[in-house]
């Protein structure tokens, strides 16, 4: 996978995420994760989207996943919107780092993050409509 | 190169079933193969979903002593349908 995939949160939900995914996808491509907690200040949190976004970046785009639209990960994430190629797409899911881990064809950022962010809508389930009749 | 099918039954062994890990381990195994790989619960009008999607596959729900119903079209189709029902009749994740 060319488009790299950094997942924003608030403190370490995106790690944690990524630890979760590992173990279902243990050799997927690697993704990268920021956390962002209320002791820092913006430089701090700027500096560190920023790094992660380098690490992630491999020249194709960086795809950032932030926990929530209006949140201070997501709203410094956008900051970053014009100044480099990404698409950030919030509230993210493990079934969407499932899917983003273990795709099989290449797409480019802008159609990825369309793609993703449906994936994830699509995948919150109410369980008793999903399941059969006959599971238990 | 001939376009062979396979579909065999298997009945999940594990106790936690067919949860997220070994779904993961199914789709890994998966695409290990050229064939192309469909899923389905036992038993008649069960609906088909990719082998190649974590997702899809817990969408069957398959606890302990599930019937599933595992579908190859491709040249290594034999093996395919061999190996992963090898993983559904397996009574515990490895590792």
């Amino acid at each position: 996978m060319k488009v790299g995939i950094l997942l924003v949160s608030h403190y370490r939900l995106g790690e944690e995420m990524l630890q979760a995914l590992r173990l279902i996808v243990p050799d997927g491509p690697p993704f990268y994760a920021v956390g962002i907690n209320p002791e820092m200040g913006v430089d701090e949190m700027r500096a560190a989207i920023s790094k992660g976004l380098d690490d992630a970046d491999r020249g194709e785009g960086v795809l950032v996943l932030t926990d929530m639209f209006g949140g201070t990960p997501s709203n410094i994430s956008l900051s970053f919107l014009g100044e480099r190629r990404l698409e950030v797409v919030t509230g993210l899911n493990l079934p969407m780092l499932i899917k983003l881990a273990t795709l099989g064809e290449e797409q480019p950022l802008e159609e990825l993050a369309p793609f993703i962010k449906s994936y994830g809508q699509r995948n919150i389930s109410l369980a008793s409509e999903l399941l059969p009749d006959d599971a238990s | 190169m001939s376009l062979l099918q396979e579909e065999q039954e298997f009945v999940v062994a594990a106790e936690l079933g067919l949860h997220a890990r070994p779904a993961g381990e199914f789709v890994t195994l998966a695409g290990r193969f050229e064939a192309d790989i469909h899923v389905a619960r036992g038993g008649a009008g069960a609906e088909w979903v990719s082998g190649r999607s974590v997702l899809s596959i817990l969408s069957l729900a398959a606890s302990r002593g599930t019937r599933i119903r595992i579908r190859a079209e491709g040249p290594d189709a034999a093996r395919a349908v061999e190996a992963l029902g090898r993983l559904i009749e397996r009574p515990a994740p490895t590792g």
